[in-house]
């Protein structure tokens, strides 16, 4: 792609609109709203949202108050019921308000303009223990945006999550898609983690022919929206990646239900923005949602559990943290990158002159450019 | 102050690892009157699993014992050492180096450790397995939980609380009252006037906090 799609904040705000604004989204975990009142905040694609358990029903709203536009809720995550601390004005479940303090005193709605009152709502899909947002008024399917197989995949993994989860974020300068494109390129763990990551795992980069003949040319000339949501449900896939030099097991992973049996490096792409991975073959898992900020800036939300355990243990946080320190140690290595590449970046840059073993990302860049450049919807 | 002090008769050993086991051993060998201080080094194997063998060259009946490790894996390596003693039958004495200031009233657990130069002011409790390094300060009447780990150069105002399992690094300053919870590790510099969750980590590597949800 060109230097301007890392670049320009046109795009970035053509990508807001287009992709981040119309496709389904990583918004959080279900582990983190089991009880009535649970919450989660986030920005998703420059909109402040909230997610909030109201009597066991999972609602995703605007995080604003309709009364002077405060946020409902302002903590990352907790546990209270949805009520503006500015003037106290509390929502039920369809975004109503439920009570405004001192109403016939001080403001005097009538019933049609309080009738009319409800904060936006978004949709809201769980799959397994992952949610997905979606921004639009008429939301995709979101089987048009993945694989039926892939759903399956992320509910069968997802659920094996335990509810304790370490989180925290790193604030990255580089543009989103990079993430991405150093994620899908199978031939950059030994020179970037050589280490690290690649000390024990191994990663064999592929060319895929098949591949390279499918994304060799243009896309088709008149592609319709069911074509391009054909070639977008090929973008996200998950399995076994890499397979361990050697195995060593640990205390604490006798303490969890492990998912499945295979003793290989797992990870799941899941189009524009999230990556899972288990290090450990299902014993411990780590999600990286890239969060555009701006097209030089990326915050990645990084998030850490075992597997479920099977009862309680007094070291399990010490488990995250390490498991914690480890992701920063490779990913640290791979935004060191990928900050350079984006520091580099410049209008007359030279455009990336891809192999033929790039097929992955090729695919993408293509539909990608279509959507940006030439206005399409997704 | 109340110790868990050295049984009469007994021999003084040290098991444990790394620097600590030498900062110890120094400690020890210089509390005057009491003999020499043997000392018994564990190994660590690639799963992180000690080789507990090392206890059968000393027996409970002759042994007053001090487990020595530094703060690895949220202080739980150094109380995995000292669950294999208490398992084994042994007393577990507690270390306070010559030239710390410890206040008569004070009240150290067995296996806690006071390192050269610290303050533990008037009142102060300090339960089993926690570790005042060399320098620091612990203000009037405060509590420092089971197997928490201050390092030197960390000041904790009166009536701070450190919860079981803690670290806190050097340069951290935690002001009067304030709590920290279990499982912290509070590695970024700085005045802390607010209380601390459990399991919420500081540390200066990283852009934001780490903090733990649900369990």
């Amino acid at each position: 792609m060109l230097p301007r799609h890392y670049l320009s904040q046109e795009v970035f705000h053509r990508e807001r609109d287009r992709i981040f604004r119309k496709l389904w989204v990583f918004a959080g975990l279900r582990t983190m709203l089991r009880q009535n009142n649970d919450f989660i905040t986030r920005s998703i694609a420059g909109i402040p949202v909230v997610i909030q358990n109201i009597r066991g029903e999972l609602k995703a709203f605007e995080n604003v108050c309709l009364h002077r536009s405060a946020r409902l809720q302002s903590e990352p995550a907790g546990r209270r019921p949805l009520v503006c601390a500015y003037h106290g004005w509390s929502y039920d479940a369809s975004g109503a308000p439920s009570n405004i303090p001192l109403h016939d005193e001080l403001y005097r709605y009538t019933a049609e303009e309080r009738g009319a009152m409800r904060l936006r709502e978004f949709a809201l899909r769980p799959v397994g223990n992952l949610l997905f947002i979606n921004l639009d008024e008429k939301p995709m399917p979101i089987e048009d945006q993945f694989d039926r197989s892939f759903i399956d995949l992320l509910e069968s993994s997802s659920n094996a999550y335990d509810s304790e989860v370490m989180t925290t974020t790193f604030r990255a300068r580089f543009n989103w898609k990079l993430g991405y494109e150093n994620l899908r390129d199978g031939n950059h763990p030994a020179f970037v983690h050589p280490t690290t990551l690649t000390r024990n795992v191994s990663f064999v980069p592929v060319l895929d022919e098949a591949l390279h003949a499918e994304v060799a040319g243009d896309l088709p000339a008149g592609l319709d929206t069911a074509g391009r949501r054909e070639i977008l449900r090929r973008f996200s896939y998950g399995g076994a990646e890499g397979t361990f030099k050697n195995v060593t097991r640990y205390d604490w992973q006798s303490l969890v239900e492990r998912w499945g049996d295979q003793d290989s490096y797992f990870n799941w792409l899941a189009y524009p923005n999230l990556h899972i991975a288990s290090g450990d073959g299902g014993f411990s898992f780590t999600i990286e949602h890239h969060v555009p900020v701006a097209p030089g800036r990326t915050d990645l939300e990084i998030y850490w559990m075992t597997a479920k355990k099977r009862q309680p243990y007094s070291f399990s946080s010490t488990v995250l943290l390490s498991l914690m320190h480890g992701s920063k140690l490779v990913v640290g290595e791979d935004v060191e990158v990928m900050e350079q590449v984006q520091a580099a970046l410049h209008d007359g840059a030279p455009v990336p002159r891809q192999g033929d073993y790039e097929g992955l990302n090729k695919r993408v860049e293509r539909w990608y450019v279509d959507i940006i450049d030439g206005n399409r919807e997704v | 102050m109340s110790t868990s002090s050295t049984a009469i008769g007994k021999s003084r050993v040290i098991i444990g690892a790394g620097d600590m086991l030498d900062i110890a051993w120094h400690a020890w060998s210089g509390v005057p009157g009491e003999g020499p201080v043997g000392r018994l080094e564990i190994s660590q194997a690639a799963d992180y699993s000690f080789d507990f063998g090392v206890f059968e060259r000393i027996s409970p009946e002759q042994t007053a014992l001090f487990i020595a490790l530094n703060e690895r894996f949220g202080n739980f390596k150094r109380m995995e050492i000292v669950q294999a003693a208490m398992d084994r039958g042994f007393h577990l004495a507690s270390v306070i180096a010559p030239g710390a200031n410890v206040a008569p009233d004070a009240k150290i657990g067995a296996n806690a450790f006071v390192g050269a130069g610290a303050v533990v002011g008037s009142a102060v409790v300090i339960d089993y397995n926690a570790v005042v390094n060399a320098g620091a300060i612990v203000g009037f009447g405060a509590r420092l939980k089971a197997s928490c780990w201050i390092e030197g150069g960390v000041v904790l105002g009166n009536h701070v609380q450190i919860g079981a399992h803690a670290t806190l690094r050097a340069g951290v300053v935690v002001t009067h009252g304030v709590k920290v919870g279990r499982h912290c590790e509070i590695g970024l510099p700085g005045l802390y006037r607010k209380d601390v969750v459990a399991k919420t980590v500081f540390d200066p590597r990283y852009d934001e906090p780490i903090v733990v949800h649900g369990g």
